[in-house]
């Protein structure tokens, strides 16, 4: 996906680049008359300061179009009031997990109560020992989240 | 259920079981398939907040610009501070959005589904108030309850995940594209450093060595030094600049994989009806933006 950028950014980018290109052009010509003799050590060092002097301009109208670029703290609120809704949603279907858990548990306790009823004998007792347990278990865990 | 169930034959009644269970665990793929589109995308928001720890070193790069600037520093340092915290705070907000996103897709209790389980489970072997022994009916039934339970929230949380990333798309892609053009613009003062900067310094170093003195001894050993010094300089620079780049490329992935998510819900037909179109579409589309 190609990303397009805003003008300001990519008026500052052209800009730049072409001062950085122009000052990296001066560099290069002051070390071929360096190399060749022509210039002096000072004189190519003073050359090297011009060199310096066009980046630095350069770097300041990358601050400066940063700083004309339109803010985004509302456009974040939004984003972070999306953030509660999902968190809110995801404590939501874990409320109504627990429901659904205790119901059903609650339905299988009182299932196995029946059963015993009608038809005790050890494997029941144990089976409704053990639902009645798992339901006290699940709403004694539920109430202290 | 038994009861229900023994009107007809015991084949009859593990077919019954078997389209009971089939139909349930169909209905239950095209459900987990739907999110598996929104965990895709939610993770490379995951990754956004994992990479802008490339973001603080922007003050020591700051620091190092202003030295090489000379006279009059170009690197405004609290300014650069302030987007520091800016671009860390709302790299993190994405991040977290993209979590928030991640668990309501994948939430899964298993806990709903095990006690419908042996309720069915219990119920089926139940004849004449007695437990007859295990059989495959029992068990087919048993696990489409299983299945049932673990379907019960699905079609809600798919709904509510449509209408979060149809309310917050306009957003998340303003403050993708704000981040993009901060940190595009941030990082080109040190791609320069990396790329140009420091290699004609240390050039410019040997230069001055080459004519000065060879009775200059100090001289030399001292200029040996800062060239170390700025090799090492040169190679954290150059890093710094591929973590930035990496870190751009998290964004501009996020915001393709938000904006195919908003397309698929826009949408007249359900995240799950369209899930394979759209995984396929993040498979294809992610992978070359994070390269």
């Amino acid at each position: 996906m190609a990303f397009s950028p805003d003008p300001i950014v990519e008026r500052a980018l052209a800009v730049t680049r072409s001062l950085r290109a122009l000052a990296s052009q001066l560099l290069e010509r002051a070390y071929a008359r360096l190399d060749a003799g022509e210039l002096s050590l000072n004189d190519f060092l003073l050359m090297e300061q011009r060199h310096q002097a066009i980046v630095n301009q350069a770097n300041t109208a990358i601050y400066d179009a940063t700083e004309r670029l339109l803010p985004i703290a509302q456009e974040f609120q939004l984003v972070e009031a999306a953030i509660k809704d999902l968190e809110h949603l995801h404590d939501v279907v874990k409320k109504v997990a627990d429901v659904l858990n205790v119901s059903a548990q609650l339905l299988l306790a009182v299932s196995a109560l029946a059963l015993l009823f009608f038809d005790p004998n050890p494997g029941t007792v144990a089976a409704t020992a053990s639902a009645i347990f798992d339901v006290s278990r699940t709403i004694r865990d539920t109430a202290a989240h | 259920m038994r009861t229900l169930i023994s009107v007809g034959s015991a084949a009859d009644r593990a077919g019954v079981a078997r389209w009971l269970v089939l139909g349930v665990w169909a209905a239950l793929s095209l459900g987990c398939l739907s999110f598996r589109s929104v965990t895709a995308a939610a993770s490379i928001g995951q990754l956004v907040g994992a990479r802008a720890t490339s973001i603080p070193p922007l003050l020591i790069y700051c620091d190092a610009e202003n030295i090489l600037a000379g006279a009059t520093p170009t690197c405004p340092r609290s300014r650069v501070e302030l987007y520091v915290k800016e671009l860390s705070a709302y790299s993190q907000g994405l991040a977290k959005y993209g979590t928030a996103l991640r668990n309501l897709a994948e939430y899964n209790d298993p806990r709903i589904g095990e006690a419908l389980r042996l309720l069915t489970y219990g119920g089926e072997r139940l004849e004449g108030f007695n437990l007859q022994p295990l059989d495959a009916t029992s068990q087919s039934l048993a696990l489409g309850s299983y299945q049932l339970g673990l379907l019960l929230t699905q079609q809600w949380r798919r709904k509510e995940l449509k209408r979060v990333i149809l309310t917050a798309h306009p957003h998340v892609t303003a403050v993708v594209n704000g981040l993009l053009n901060r940190v595009v613009l941030l990082r080109e003062p040190i791609k320069y450093m990396a790329e140009r900067g420091i290699s004609d310094r240390r050039r410019t170093l040997v230069e001055i060595d080459r004519l000065a003195p060879a009775s200059d001894l100090i001289g030399r050993q001292q200029r040996q030094n800062q060239l170390l010094t700025l090799l090492q300089l040169e190679f954290f620079l150059r890093n710094g600049h591929e973590a930035l780049v990496a870190y751009t490329k998290a964004l501009l992935a996020f915001k393709r994989a938000h904006a195919i998510l908003f397309e698929s819900v826009t949408l007249k037909k359900s995240i799950g009806e369209r899930d394979q179109e759209i995984y396929d579409l993040l498979k294809k589309d992610l992978p070359p933006l994070l390269q």
